[in-house]
């Protein structure tokens, strides 16, 4: 029963990226990697980021921490907006504060995002002690709590374990903990469980989702469909450097609007059964330097049409969804059955 | 099809252990037990696929049958012929009957050699072929990984992550292989890239009776390519069969665990699978 009274979480967003432009130095000069890339976080959800490799979800993910490899990557134009504070345009002082405190990242390869010299301990009491001006003691404690919180078993003996000295998937939940540990607005786990197997990625989803429900957003990035489907609550689409469809999870699965979603789908492998030949779309993603004028799709879709020749803009199509097709209204794409 | 094809590939028994910690004297005081007793056959033109949680030896068990790392005890033979008895240099002929695809393809190639000379290399190394007679012989195999020919001088930066991996595919064919042995060879690869490399190898596979034992932790593409799966728990293989039989009516609670863990794109197929872990749940199966 909707109660007016009852106070859901704040839906006012935690992050929005309004038409971000990134630019790459390249052999054949600088061309853009990500553009018009439009996206919001909202507290309390998880919104999944999924995209042909190379579409730019790493690169815009580093972009909100202001960890672009620069002058190669450079933000051309586009505002990262958490609450009032602009972050493509914070002074880099300011912005270094707020990393790890409002706005943290979690990286995919958990041994090389760990400084092996010290103790996970003392690697998460590190974060605890610059952000939050904690005691050595404080932040020892608490990195008890938070290893406790992040499902490692004996955390007071864990606190003093190096890095090697735990399995891949501890290594990751210590990086969450690392993540997490100063109670951040925003996460931004870039293919968190790539590595792991099914059963440690299960434990990994279920923190996170306990995380939001107390008031965090995360972008996850994955190329898992079954973890979009399971876990999140949005979904985010990336093709060739821009958003070509967001949604809620449920609506987008069920009823794509961009062919490019409809052809992820297919192509995803069954438990159920052996195929003769797994759906795949033809072709590949054109390099930067030779994307077409209009949608950058048209050379691999099906239903491809001249109107598709013409430049198409991310478009609202009310229900919380958006998408990038001129064809979109007169197609009948095929999704998952409910 | 029913004739029983030959074994290429035989583990007996292999085992591994890894000093973890050391005493000031470098005497080894902790030891890690990676694989333990894991034994398995592989016939020619057909996939054994090696499943299990991070960390339960399958990257450690790939090592010792391709002879990069030495078993404390076991046996691996490739095409009748013992490797873990050879000597270096017979070992190094032996080499060309089983390839390695590894996971990451930023890493696994070469950034500063030319396409031309990585997949050349095992032309090279194992028949001496060099020059025009090599581009020719690169230019076809590109062609059958689904490149071309305009490929041959381009560096690895200058492709895709599922083309990098058709690359190491290619190499990897180069040396004309009855086994490849593919340790998470397409998991960072989005989905639709990750078909087409499927196809791939299963076209190769049914062209030319390429065997592969293939690595991934994930159940959906281990499904379409196994021919049967092996199940490693803790260096142990604890359960191994069809791969219909496995996925179908898994034995052991391990496997059922895995299995129920597995995430679904269907809602339909999540309610089946949910069904599926109440009828058979024993209190063993964790969700
Ligand atoms: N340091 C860099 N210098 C130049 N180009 C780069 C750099 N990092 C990324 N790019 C380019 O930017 C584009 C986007 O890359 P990005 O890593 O964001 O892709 P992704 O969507 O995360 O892919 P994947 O799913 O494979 O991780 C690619 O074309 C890539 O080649
Ligand atoms: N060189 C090494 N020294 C010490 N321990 C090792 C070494 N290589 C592997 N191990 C350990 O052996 C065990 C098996 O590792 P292995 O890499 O074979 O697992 P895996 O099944 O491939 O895991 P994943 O799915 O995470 O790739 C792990 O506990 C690992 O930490
Ligand atoms: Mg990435
Ligand atoms: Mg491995």
């Amino acid at each position: 029963m909707p109660d007016p009274a009852n106070t859901e979480p704040s839906n006012a967003p935690a992050l929005t990226i309004e038409g971000l432009r990134i630019s790459a130095a390249t052999e054949h000069g600088r061309v853009d990697v990500v553009d018009d890339v439009h996206l919001t976080l909202r507290p309390g959800r998880i919104t999944g980021l999924a995209g042909e490799s190379g579409s730019g979800k790493t690169v815009t993910g580093l972009a909100v921490l202001r960890l672009l490899a620069e002058p190669t990557l450079r933000v051309e134009s586009g505002r990262i907006l958490l609450g009032d504070l602009d972050l493509a345009r914070l002074p880099r002082g300011e912005l270094r504060a707020l990393r790890g405190r409002r706005v943290s990242m979690v990286f995919q390869e958990p041994m090389t995002s760990l400084d092996p010299a010290f103790t996970v301990g003392t690697l998460i009491g590190e974060v605890l002690r610059r952000h939050l001006g904690m005691d050595r003691r404080a932040a020892r404690e608490r990195a008890v709590e938070l290893l406790d919180r992040v499902g490692i078993p004996e955390p007071e003996k864990r606190v003093d374990s190096f890095p090697f000295q735990l399995s891949g998937g501890m290594q990751q939940r210590v990086l969450i903990a690392m993540a997490v540990a100063c109670g951040p607005d925003v996460l931004i786990a870039d293919e968190p469980t790539t590595a792991l197997d099914v059963t440690v990625q299960a434990q990994i989803l279920r923190l996170l989702r306990s995380l939001t429900d107390d008031g965090m957003a995360v972008l996850l990035v994955t190329h898992d469909l079954g973890v979009l489907a399971e876990h999140c609550d949005d979904l985010v689409v990336m093709y060739a450097g821009q958003v070509v469809e967001t949604g809620p999870v449920d609506d987008v699965l069920a009823a794509p609007a961009h062919p490019y979603t409809a052809g992820l789908l297919a192509a995803v492998p069954s438990t159920a059964r052996r195929v003769e030949r797994l759906a795949t779309i033809p072709g590949t993603v054109p390099p930067p330097h030779l994307l077409p004028a209009g949608c950058r799709f048209v050379a691999r879709c099906p239903h491809a049409a001249p109107v598709c020749e013409e430049p198409v803009t991310l478009e609202d199509a009310g229900g919380g969804r958006s998408r990038r097709c001129a064809r979109a209204a007169e197609l009948d794409l095929e999704g998952v059955g409910r | 099809m029913s004739t029983a094809r030959e074994v290429v590939l035989r583990a007996t028994g292999l085992t591994k252990r890894f000093t973890t910690r050391r005493n000031v004297l470098g005497r080894a005081v902790e030891r890690l037990t990676a694989v333990e007793d894991v034994s398995f056959e592989l016939r020619a033109g057909k996939t054994l696929a090696l499943v299990g949680e991070s960390g339960s030896g399958k990257s450690t068990t790939a090592r010792l049958v391709t002879a990069l790392e030495k078993p404390d005890a076991g046996t691996v033979e490739v095409c009748g012929t013992e490797w873990t008895a050879l000597g270096r240099s017979a070992l190094r002929r032996e080499r060309r009957r089983m390839q390695m695809v590894f996971q990451d393809p930023y890493a696994s190639l070469d950034p500063t050699k030319m396409v031309v000379h990585t997949v050349g290399e095992p032309l090279l190394v194992h028949e001496g072929v060099r020059g025009q007679e090599r581009d020719r012989r690169v230019a076809d195999l590109l062609e059958r990984v689904g490149l071309s020919a305009r490929h041959l001088h381009r560096y690895p930066y200058e492709f895709s992550g599922g083309q990098r991996q058709r690359i190491a595919i290619a190499r990897a064919l180069a040396a004309g292989p009855d086994i490849i042995v593919a340790d998470e060879a397409v998991s960072a690869l989005d989905v639709s890239t990750q078909a087409q490399v499927l196809n791939l190898l299963l076209d190769l596979q049914r062209d030319s009776g390429l065997a592969f034992l293939f690595i991934s932790h994930d159940l959906g593409v281990v499904r379409q390519v196994a021919d049967h799966v092996a199940v490693m728990h803790r260096g142990r293989l604890v359960e191994s069969g069809p791969a219909d039989e496995i996925y179908e009516s898994p034995r052991e609670a391990y496997t059922k665990s895995l299995l129920a863990a597995v995430p679904e794109v269907s809602p339909s197929r999540r309610r089946e699978r949910a069904g599926l872990v109440t009828e058979s749940s024993t209190g063993e199966v964790v969700g």
